[in-house]
């Protein structure tokens, strides 16, 4: 993020900036605008210095780093950092009052993406440094990584033949198990044998977020939304449409053992509740990928508040 | 699959409700709605669509509630339609300001709860076809597969009556604009029935859905009851698909054949429930035009035999039927058709009628519709009227035990008298007797009484035999159901039945000798032997029946045609009718005998005339000579004798003089001078000389045979003047021989008999005689009429003397009998 309108001590400025996709974040209460960038581009901007309000310092270096680091929430500000690239700005050691360097990492590898879980965090940052002789400054300006994927080649539909013996029988259909993040989960559920009387059916998509290694590990499950599908006690015969847009959730791409840190799934679980609330469920796993960076096909504000709304 | 037992999220489930609860909660519904819309119409005029969208969201959301009974959820459901309504327009300006539709589409599908969000999703659907922008066909296609969410019977019936509203005038048809986003009507005739059936589903379902909870047995029992009543009332929502796919121009008679109607009545038969079925079978036969029905008649009709067993079948064919026969009226059918159509309604009814799923009296009922129908195709195939006839005499199984099963036999029986309104055309079916003749006494006789008076209104003349058998045998009722004798004086109907009976016989003659004496036997065969209190009716017009054959052929004697009856055979048919009579009616024998001898003096049947009278003479002696009515008898046979002037002389004779002997024998002597006096007549009879009133019967007759006997006529009159005088109380005695007197002047003023001056004189004298004898008597008054009486004889007698033949009375002394009674 650029610090123009307040002048700070050290500013950075990425090349570009005006023309980037951004992804909205909250950062400790604050909403930020991070730049996006994928994973092989190459990130370059200018750092400056400005010593104008400052006393006037000997810096003996100012380096700037490309890092990539994730965090365990539980492990109270332990970083892993699983790429780091460092290079120096300044060969000198005479600095002026104003100065600016240009900077530039190529093709910078950022297979992982950005991701902010309960327990998780992955972060992108360029760092700078600034070492002077009584003291080192330090300065973390992050950026937001998005990837890309092509569509899966081999997507196959979900076929799900569920029951309870003698009393419901039921086909479950999803068209495909691998999903973009706009894309809409179409399906059906068909009632083979229905022997109880149900009071309404929905459909929930649940997020787990798995980290830790070996005995540790911590499980965070969260529901995303339940999203009603039928309504009244159902007959043998009938067929129930299922479609539900992921447009109106806030989701990520499926992430497996991100650096054998963390994993992120998702299920989708069709529930039925019967007369007397008993719930009946089947879960199942699907997959999510992005074809579009965050912004592209920026949900409209009308799109969205109403969503907000009906998510109630 | 697992399962929890604890749900945070409980709905309140239906158990139906007293009614006042129904209405307190209704009302609360009503005016959460009313609060939301009052947010939604403020949001609307400011243009705030996602709020506008959040309000409605809000509002439809009260139409989850499963507390209300059906009726109560349709207030509720009215109540929320207004707004939507305003909804709708609202999005359809703004979509036309720039608000991307098919973004709407989408949006309302985030909607979490399916009820907010398929009514939603429709009113974006309606507003997504205005903008032509996508294929109608996909809309409505997508619409109807989504409204799938919907299970709950009451909820997704209106549902989709919601759909249904909201396209009704968006459907595309002939008269539309065709093009890929206007769609055809075979897109309008798909959506339709994949919504009926749908709709229909979920009204079958209500049946076998009933939220019991914890209920009595009771209690069960009232809610299954309230649920059927009110199940009913929902049918009208199911049905208005099928109005409106009636609606449709497009749906010609061969789409509707090819298309529309095997997918309705699959959907029909296929849901096996007996209130769906009748009322959506008598919602198709109102909607659709008659046409189309008479196009697939035999499809409907078979269809109907699929039908649950107890599905009231009758309902149903009646409706169909009543409509045919009202169409037919205005819309005569095709001549090649007629028949193809009556057919088919009867091997349909003659199944159903086998399958033994109809009440007895439902399958006449249907019968009678059947009737119906063959009269309105054609009046003139009495075939039809067989048929019905006969499937029901089948039908009933030779007995009626019901009062519903003869009711209805009567009625149909009378629509058909009443329909033809001709006997000679009712007489030729068949069965008409055999169905008849399974009624109650009192209907047959009602039936028979109608032909009857069918025949007086429309004065028909039955001349052929085998028609006349085929009435008899129509109203043979008539002729034999038993009769209380008791009560005979109070029962008016049998008075009036036989009375018309009679009437009717009159009508049965034909100018064909041969034919007609085939009639007059075959009357004798009906009529006689059917019991004396019949027979005392039926006698007069089964005797004139003969005479007046009698009379026929003796008018074609003079033609010269010849028959292979003679008259003696016709006679002697009517002899021994009058004779099976005497024992109990011998007064009506005794007429008819001289009624018979009349008419066969007129065709020169000397015998018969001669034997005739003395039947009626012997009946006389046998019967009459004591009894008060005896004189006016006599003179009966007296002046039927006159009457007879082919009887010779010999006959003539022993019948004149039998009347002179029964005379002598009456009561009381003034009837006997004046019978005898009378009878003096026979015996000096030239034709001038007849009696007036005799000839009133015979005024062209000349009596062909001269007859005179004057020993006879003397002794007549002596015997009168005798009586007269010697027996008669005076002054009736003078009044007698005044009129005696009156007599012997005829014979006098022929001047051939013994009845000379002298006679008359000595008369005369007597006259004055018997006057001045009782003269001294004062205390007898003489009575101004008898005074009158004479005085009008003596002028009379006066006048004579001037006038033609004024020379024989010149030794008749008139002036004196004119002297003694002044």
């Amino acid at each position: 993020m650029s610090s123009k309108k307040q002048k700070k001590f050290i500013s950075l400025i990425f090349d570009n900036f005006e023309n980037l996709q951004k992804k909205e974040i909250s950062d400790k209460k604050k909403k930020k605008e991070l730049p996006i960038f994928s994973d092989g581009e190459t990130i370059s901007g200018t750092v400056i210095i400005d010593q104008k309000h400052n006393k006037k310092q000997i810096i003996e270096k100012i380096q700037i780093q490309f890092i990539g680091q994730i965090r365990m929430l539980y492990e109270k500000g332990t970083t892993h950092d699983f790429i780091k690239i460092t290079k120096n700005l300044n060969e000198k050691n005479k600095i002026e009052i104003h100065q600016e360097y240009t900077f530039n990492f190529q093709n910078c590898q950022m297979k992982y993406e950005s991701y902010h879980g309960i327990n998780a965090k992955l972060d992108y940052l360029i760092r700078v440094i600034i070492q002077k002789q009584s003291k080192t400054d330090t300065q973390d300006f992050k950026i937001w990584v998005n990837n890309i994927k092509k569509a899966p080649k081999k997507n196959d539909s979900i076929k799900m033949e569920v029951g309870i013996p003698n009393s419901l029988d039921m086909r479950i259909g999803i068209e495909k198990s691998k999903f973009h993040l706009l894309d809409v989960v179409l399906g059906e559920v068909s009632y083979l044998k229905v022997k109880i009387r149900l009071k309404y059916m929905e459909v929930s998509i649940i997020k787990r977020e798995v980290t830790g290694t070996g005995t540790i590990i911590y499980t965070e499950s969260e529901t995303l939304t339940k999203f009603e599908i039928m309504d009244g006690s159902v007959v043998k015969g009938e067929k129930i449409p299922i479609r539900f847009f992921l447009e109106s959730l806030n989701i990520t791409p499926t992430y497996q053992n991100i650096d054998n840190k963390f994993s992120v799934n998702y299920y989708l679980n069709i529930v039925l509740v019967d007369e007397e609330n008993r719930r009946y469920f089947k879960e199942c796993e699907i997959y999510f990928f992005r074809n579009s960076l965050d912004s592209k096909n920026k949900k409209t504000l009308f799109s969205k508040s109403f969503f907000e709304f009906s998510q109630k | 699959m697992s399962s929890k037992g604890s749900d945070l999220t409980k709905r309140k489930e239906s158990v139906l409700t007293p009614r006042i609860e129904q209405e307190t909660l209704l009302q609360e519904l009503k005016d959460k709605i009313q609060r939301s819309a009052f947010d939604m119409r403020k949001f609307l005029e400011d243009e705030q669509t996602i709020l506008v969208l959040i309000k409605t969201t809000e509002m439809i959301s009260e139409l989850r509630t499963s507390a209300l009974s059906p009726k109560n959820y349709f207030e509720l459901y009215s109540f929320l339609l207004n707004e939507l309504r305003n909804v709708e327009s609202y999005l359809d300006e703004q979509v036309k300001t720039g608000l991307s539709a098919q973004e709407l589409y989408k949006v309302v599908q985030f909607t979490g709860q399916v009820i907010p969000r398929l009514y939603l999703l429709i009113t974006a659907g309606s507003v997504l076809i205005n903008t032509e922008e996508v294929p109608i066909k996909d809309i409505l296609q997508d619409l109807n597969k989504m409204c799938r969410g919907i299970q709950h019977p009451t909820r997704g019936i209106f549902l989709r009556y919601y759909l249904t509203q909201m396209v009704k005038d968006k459907l595309p048809d002939i008269t539309t604009q065709n093009s890929e986003m206007h769609g055809t009507v075979e897109d309008s005739i798909n959506f339709i029935i994949s919504n009926f059936i749908e709709m229909n589903k979920l009204w079958i379902r209500m049946q076998h859905q009933t939220p019991f909870g914890n209920l009595s047995e009771i209690g069960k029992k009232y809610v299954h009851t309230m649920l059927g009543k009110e199940r009913t009332e929902l049918g009208m929502l199911v049905g208005t698909n099928l109005s409106r796919l009636a609606q449709l121009e497009g749906v010609t008679v061969e789409i509707y054949s090819q298309n529309v109607l095997p997918l309705i009545l699959h959907q029909i038969i296929d849901c096996n429930d007996k209130i769906a079925q009748e009322y959506l079978f008598v919602v198709m036969i109102q909607a659709f035009p008659d046409e189309f029905h008479l196009e697939t008649l035999e499809t409907l009709l078979k269809s109907l035999e699929e039908l649950n067993p107890n599905v009231d079948i009758k309902e149903i064919l009646q409706e169909l039927m009543q409509r045919l026969v009202i169409y037919f009226k205005t819309n005569r059918a095709a001549e090649n058709q007629e028949h193809k159509i009556f057919t088919t309604f009867s091997d349909s009814i003659s199944r159903i009628s086998q399958k033994k799923v109809l009440k007895q009296t439902d399958l006449l009922i249907i019968l009678r519709c059947l009737l119906q129908i063959g009269f309105s195709l054609n009046l003139n195939r009495i075939d039809y009227v067989d048929y019905v006839f006969q499937s029901a005499f089948r039908l009933l199984n030779n007995e009626i035990i019901k009062q519903d099963d003869s009711n209805v036999v009567t009625q149909m029986i009378q629509e058909v008298i009443q329909s033809y309104n001709n006997v000679i055309v009712l007489i030729e079916i068949e069965s008409f007797p055999h169905l008849t003749n399974l009624l109650p006494l009192a209907e047959q006789r009602k039936i028979a009484n109608n032909l009857i008076e069918n025949v007086l209104k429309s004065q028909t003349i039955i001349e052929e035999i085998e028609k006349l058998q085929r009435f008899f045998n129509l109203i043979q009722i008539l002729l034999n159901h038993p009769i209380n004798q008791n009560d005979l004086q109070f029962d008016s109907d049998f008075q009036k039945e036989q009375s018309a009976l009679c009437k009717v016989i009159h009508f049965f003659y034909s100018d064909d000798i041969e034919k007609y004496f085939l009639i007059f036997q075959l009357l004798i065969k009906e009529l006689n032997g059917t019991g004396k209190v019949r027979m005392k009716n039926y006698i007069f017009p089964l005797i004139f029946s003969g005479l007046k054959l009698a009379q026929k052929m003796r008018e074609n004697e003079r033609n010269k045609s010849e028959f292979s009856i003679s008259f003696n055979q016709l006679f002697d048919s009517i002899s021994t009718i009058l004779e099976n009579l005497i024992n109990f009616f011998p007064e009506v024998a005794f007429k008819l005998f001289l009624q018979t001898a009349q008419a066969a003096n007129k065709c020169r049947l000397e015998k018969v005339a001669y034997e005739m009278m003395l039947k009626a003479i012997t009946i006389y002696g046998d019967v009459f000579s004591l009894r008060e009515t005896q004189f006016k008898m006599l003179f009966s046979i007296i002046s039927t004798l006159f009457t007879l002037n082919y009887i010779g002389n010999e006959y003539f004779s022993f019948l004149a003089v039998q009347c002179a002997i029964h005379s002598k024998k009456l009561v009381q002597p003034i009837h006997q001078a004046k019978a005898i006096c009378c009878c003096s007549r026979f015996f000096y009879l030239q034709d001038s000389l007849i009696p007036t009133n005799s000839l009133e019967n015979s005024q062209n007759q000349k009596r062909s045979i001269q007859f005179h006997d004057d020993k006879k006529l003397v002794g007549c009159l002596s015997k009168a003047i005798r009586i007269a005088s010697s027996s008669i109380e005076f002054p009736v005695s003078l009044e007698s021989l005044f009129e005696i007197l009156d007599v012997c002047l005829i014979f006098f003023e022929t001047q051939k008999t013994n009845i000379n001056i002298e006679y008359i004189n000595t008369l005369i004298e007597l006259i004055i005689q018997v006057k001045e004898k009782n003269q001294s008597q004062p205390q007898v008054l003489f009575p101004q009429n008898s005074l009158v009486f004479i005085n009008q004889m003596i002028r009379k007698f006066i006048k004579k003397k001037k006038g033609e033949k004024k020379e024989i009375y010149l030794e008749i002394n008139f002036q004196k009998l004119k002297k003694t009674f002044n």
